[in-house]
């Protein structure tokens, strides 16, 4: 077994990882004998798997990723979501609307759920206690392959955005971010930090420069006010 | 009396370069804002740009695969990219080009990834100077992985023609006008395949072998290039995901 390159290395499509073909992990295929990138991006290997992140790209269904969805069409078993990227969600009737007291689901809401299943049947949605129909705030999105800098470290940013705006934030997978705060300065407070993520995440201290922004947001509506 | 000029006493091609030199190339990723991916390529005085949009619903939906996503490709002229206006609707030429990429795209692409979508791609080519097939190619693979969809592999090409009885590198236009023969090929270089491969006019068995050698040397040096775009799009990548 011999590794073609290392931990954290960053690869480009065709480029051999390891010649072992049983490590072909995420974004990856084999080819000749080698395992290769399929992306653009850093390369991940965890003991028995050899992984790429993409540097950028659409969201890629994965069973248990957190979702939001946004029903697109009502049928007489299911709702169909639109979880961007061209992706469908089905999310069965009957587990929609045992999710809230309000069972009534209407074109237009936004749904927050995980992934049951993603396959050639489609992406099948988690219904009951998993799905949250979200009633207020409003939606921001962000490429997919930048969400989980809000994850990392603990949920680290995501915690800071939602304690320094007061906001909650339901954070897809997909790329879709609801907040939902107590007020809309608030929530667009919150909005742009999530921006500043999406359109620097290599900023050095970037959670230093997200507080920076939201205290900036709020301080000035204040002295606005 | 013209085809005598292409190539001169010395050996070297009418503007300067040796029968197995390509034109002056740049390439760069990530121009255009609003699409997913994008990329641009001067190849000598062409000048061309390709622009990636989706995966994204497939429209109309009854075009859509269960199993696998929809490829479509529109290869275009600007009305100002030839010397005499050019009518702005598609020629039958920009319909084959459009789907002699789209083939040559499909074979590296792992379309099975996005089921029931549907990923476009725009070449727009703004400055002709001939090769602008295998520059668009060379761009659109650019611009799908910026758009970051998995590919087997970068796409590069390049053409070699038969100027004055001799076998040439990346013809300019002038070249293209008056050549004998005329061979368009397509590789994806890490894993040894060929995409795309046309041939106008007529080569001998010998001619032809040697011609793929020279396209294939051609290629290799538009694929470090290619990578190099790359990296340079993707500099600060390293630390994203820490």
């Amino acid at each position: 077994m011999t590794e073609l390159v290392n931990d954290k290395d960053f690869v480009l499509p065709g480029q051999p990882l390891t010649d072992e073909r049983t490590k072909a992990g995420r974004f990856t295929y084999v080819h000749g004998g080698l395992v290769r990138s399929a992306v653009a991006g850093m390369v991940r290997i965890r003991g028995q798997k050899a992984e790429v992140i993409p540097a950028r790209g659409p969201y890629k269904p994965r069973e248990n990723d957190r979702v939001i969805g946004i029903v697109v069409d009502i049928k007489p078993s299911y709702y169909e979501l639109d979880l961007g990227w061209g992706i469908t969600g089905i999310l069965r009737a009957k587990k929609a609307k045992k999710s809230g007291k309000e069972s009534q689901v209407t074109i237009g809401d936004v749904i927050y759920t995980a992934i049951a299943f993603a396959g050639v049947k489609g992406v099948m949605l988690k219904g009951g206690k998993d799905a949250h129909r979200i009633t207020r705030g409003f939606i921001v999105t962000m490429s997919p392959t930048r969400v989980p800098r809000l994850l990392v470290r603990d949920r680290e940013l995501q915690e800071t955005i939602e304690r320094e705006s007061q906001c909650k934030l339901y954070i897809g997978m997909n790329g879709y971010i609801a907040i939902v705060g107590p007020s809309t300065k608030n929530e667009f407070a919150a909005a742009s930090a999530i921006r500043l993520v999406d359109t620097e995440p290599t900023l050095e201290g970037l959670k230093e420069k997200v507080m920076g922004v939201l205290r900036r947001a709020l301080w000035e509506e204040l002295v606005e006010e | 009396m013209e085809k005598a000029l292409l190539i001169r006493e010395d050996g070297t091609r009418v503007d300067g370069r040796k029968p197995d030199e390509l034109r002056p190339f740049r390439m760069e990723v990530g121009v255009l804002e609003n699409a997913d991916g994008s990329a641009y390529i001067e190849m000598g005085k062409t000048k061309i740009y390709a622009a990636v949009y989706g995966p994204k619903e497939a429209h109309p939906r009854h075009i859509a695969q269960p199993h696998r996503a929809i490829l479509q490709c529109r290869y275009h002229m600007a009305t100002f990219s030839v010397s005499e206006r050019k009518a702005p609707g598609m020629t039958r030429r920009e319909h084959e080009l459009s789907k002699v990429i789209r083939e040559a795209l499909e074979s590296v692409l792992f379309l099975e990834e996005y089921p029931r979508s549907m990923i476009e791609v725009f070449v727009e080519v703004i400055q002709a100077d001939a090769g602008t097939r295998t520059a668009g190619l060379t761009a659109a693979s650019l611009a799908l992985a910026d758009a970051g969809i998995p590919m087997a592999d970068l796409v590069a090409g390049v053409a070699v023609g038969k100027v004055a009885g001799r076998l040439v590198l990346d013809l300019s236009e002038e070249e293209d006008k008056n050549c004998e023969a005329d061979l368009p090929v397509g590789m994806a270089p890490s894993i040894n395949s060929i995409v795309l491969l046309q041939l106008n006019g007529r080569l001998t068995r010998e001619e032809f072998s040697e011609a793929m050698r020279m396209a294939k040397k051609g290629i290799e040096v538009l694929y470090e290039a290619q990578k190099k775009a790359l990296q340079k799009r993707f500099a600060a990548y390293g630390e994203v995901t820490d």
